[in-house]
């Protein structure tokens, strides 16, 4: 049997999960300059949220996604009210902010545990018998289409919010230059905000749609977020569409890495791609 | 200062030099102290493997409870330290460091993971502290030290008995495994590829992930592809033991799947659901019989159910009555502790009739029932 079919839709299955990690990622930093740790729990946010409006209160399945979605995004934006934005007012440098979320980050991993226990747990209601599809010879469940579809239409939607509505202008333009935007009339606190809000509700559906592929436990988001930051500055910083790059190349690399060299490697595999990167073109692939 | 108040002084001089001499002199003679016997417990508690700890810590708990209902040992009351060994060897060692010289415990429950016990087992020898694991069923245990005992099976004779059933009464030559990168699991992948070899079998893929891994599907795609006629899956915890099961489905992998006793707990059949079906795992013996039983409807009722492994909840529960014994006789002597443990007669607990042999492991458990599931349930294999 064939390998190869199988190994490239394994890449663009990670890839695109990735995707959906470094998509939010970027989009705050690309307006707040600092990287956002506590982006990562967000995942775990969304993946408990759903869990709890769909297994335990049992509400709809749909009507809990848009409850999950919302309410990462909420603590996303409540953090970057309550912690970032009265730190940016002081001034505080990058390493505060990193330092900050790095707390977030950890306090919102430890709340969920208490709530929910460590323990692992599935979002689907049919573990195992999911409709299986063939690609050239590859398989694909339903969920994971769903994931690979969300994904491209959540940078869809990214693209023509940033690109065609005053708001992506006003985001861009804080992206350029902070300072200026101000100038110029932006309300920048309020913009960025709003960027925490989508950023995290983002990375909130990445981790219902983990839950339903894999399943969720509080320390799901650290190795998400880790592949995340990796995609992003891999594909360059802060860029869209680099992002998403850099996601299916690490996507990519990491499954074929394994091909030929024993699966524990993976993470080596994915940093040595980073440090690669780091040396030798440390904008990332799309940056200017 | 006149006469009279000398007086005065000399004489409180002397009573006090005599009444700190009469205490002082008095305190060793003291009868033995009433202050509860602390004794250290590690396992764990947070993480992958933290059904199996958290078990453990509840039959602790349980086992504990009764016996200073009963009145203790010889009037002091048993007191259990309990700590976080997160299935990993690092935090197992510092654990056992804080027991041993902030708490000044003699004698530790843990680990679950081989990791943790591997790596707290020289801590203890050097210190002679009693480790008594439930668990840990690493081959490399049975040479770790003097003080280290465990009443759960070695994977030497596990691991074994697994590559026999598969190749000879499966009767499936071409094996493909798939193992966590851990201490337990790196040692049953070592005794049963050996083991397959010997038998005329060949193992035509081996893989391995690393602990917190979650995405299985390009190992499994190369196992796929390598055209096994059995899959044996090698975890160290349920969840990933699970997603591994329920990925290989995904893949429409249609080889018949083996795999150890984590299937006989409920984190591996939550992460894979359906995808059991079908499945032949090897279980220890659980609680099925008499005091096991008992044991088993006690602890349900009281902590809900079993969420690890029954073997090794109950093997934790006896092991705090076996120490218990062993405190009676000894006190806190550890040297005198090993000894006891050494030349136990059959000890009749929740998992069976068992004693320790020179090794300190555990002799007259059967470890191998190989069980299948049918339309989501468990049952012996014919």
């Amino acid at each position: 049997m064939d390998i190869v079919p199988q190994l490239i839709l394994n890449s663009i299955i990670a890839g695109a999960i990735y995707t959906l990690i470094a998509l939010g990622f970027n989009l705050i930093y690309g307006a707040t300059k600092f990287f956002n740790l506590a982006h990562g729990v967000m995942v775990a946010v969304g993946g408990y949220a759903f869990f709890y409006f769909a297994k335990t209160l049992g509400l709809n399945i749909f009507v809990a996604v848009i409850i999950g979605v919302a309410l990462a995004g909420l603590v996303g934006y409540g953090l970057d009210k309550l912690i970032y934005l009265p730190l940016r007012k002081r001034k505080a440098s990058n390493m505060v902010l990193l330092v900050a979320s790095l707390g977030a980050f950890t306090a919102l991993q430890a709340v969920i545990a208490i709530l929910f226990t460590s323990q692992f747990k599935t979002l689907s209601q049919n573990v195992g018998t999911q409709k299986l599809f063939e690609v050239f010879g590859g398989i694909i469940t339903q969920t994971q289409l769903i994931i690979l579809l969300a994904a491209v239409l959540v940078m869809a939607g990214l693209v023509l919010l940033l690109y065609k509505t005053q708001f992506g202008k006003a985001v861009r333009a804080i992206s350029d230059d902070e300072e200026v935007a101000r100038i110029v009339g932006i309300n920048t606190n309020k913009i960025m905000g709003y960027v925490f809000f989508i950023g995290s509700a983002i990375a909130g559906l990445a981790g219902i749609l983990v839950g339903f592929d894999i399943g969720i436990e509080p320390t799901m988001g650290l190795s998400l977020l880790l592949k995340g930051v990796i995609a992003s500055i891999v594909g360059g910083v802060g860029n869209i569409y680099g992002g998403v790059l850099g996601a299916f190349l690490l996507g990519f690399v990491e499954n074929f890495g394994i091909w030929k060299i024993s699966g524990e490697w993976k993470d080596a595999i994915a940093f040595v791609l980073l440090i690669v990167f780091l040396v030798f073109r440390p904008r990332g692939i799309m940056n200017k | 200062m006149n006469q009279s108040t000398k007086w005065i002084v000399g004489v409180i001089v002397v009573v006090a030099v005599v009444a700190v001499g009469y205490f002082v002199s008095k305190g060793p003679s003291e009868p033995v102290s009433t202050e509860p016997i602390k004794i250290g417990f590690i396992g764990p508690l947070t993480g992958d493997a933290a059904t199996y700890g958290v078990d453990e810590k509840n039959a602790t708990a349980l086992a504990v409870e009764e016996i200073n209902n009963a009145g203790g040992i010889k009037g002091r009351s048993l007191e259990v330290i309990y700590e976080d060994g997160k299935c990993s060897g690092k935090d197992a060692a510092t654990a056992a460091q804080k027991l041993i010289n902030i708490d000044g415990v003699k004698i530790i429950l843990g680990g679950a993971c081989s990791g943790e016990t591997l790596s707290i087992a020289p801590i203890a020898e050097q210190n002679k502290i009693i480790i008594f694991s439930a668990f840990s069923s690493s081959p490399d245990i049975t040479k770790a030290g003097d003080y280290i005992f465990r009443n759960s099976p070695s994977d030497l004779d596990v691991a074994k008995g697994y590559a026999q059933f598969i190749v000879s009464r499966g009767g499936y030559k071409n094996i493909a495994i798939i193992s966590e990168n851990t201490d337990y699991a790196g040692g049953v992948k070592k005794v049963f590829n050996e083991e397959i070899a010997r038998l005329g079998g060949k193992i035509v893929a081996d893989e391995v992930f690393k602990q917190e891994e979650r995405d299985f599907r390009t190992n499994i795609a190369i196992i796929k592809s390598s055209n096994a006629d059995a899959i044996f899956i090698n975890p160290q915890s349920g969840v990933t033991g699970g997603l591994a099961l329920k990925q290989i489905k995904e893949l429409g992998v249609t080889t018949p799947v083996f795999s150890v006793f984590t299937f006989g707990g409920k984190d591996a059949l939550e992460a894979a659901g359906s995808a059991t079906e079908g499945l032949i795992y090897f279980d220890i013996i659980g609680l099925a019989t008499g005091k096991g039983k008992a044991f088993a409807d006690k602890f349900t009722s009281r902590f809900g159910k079993i969420g690890g492994n029954d073997y090794d909840t109950g093997a934790r529960y006896d092991s705090v009555y076996i120490i218990t014994d062993a405190l009676k006789k000894c006190a806190e002597n550890t040297e005198c502790i090993k000894n006891y443990l050494y030349g136990m007669d059959w000890y009749d607990g929740t998992i069976g009739r068992y004693k320790f042999d020179s090794n300190g492991d555990v002799l007259g458990i059967e470890p191998l029932t190989p069980k299948i599931i049918k339309d989501g349930k468990a049952e012996l294999y014919k």
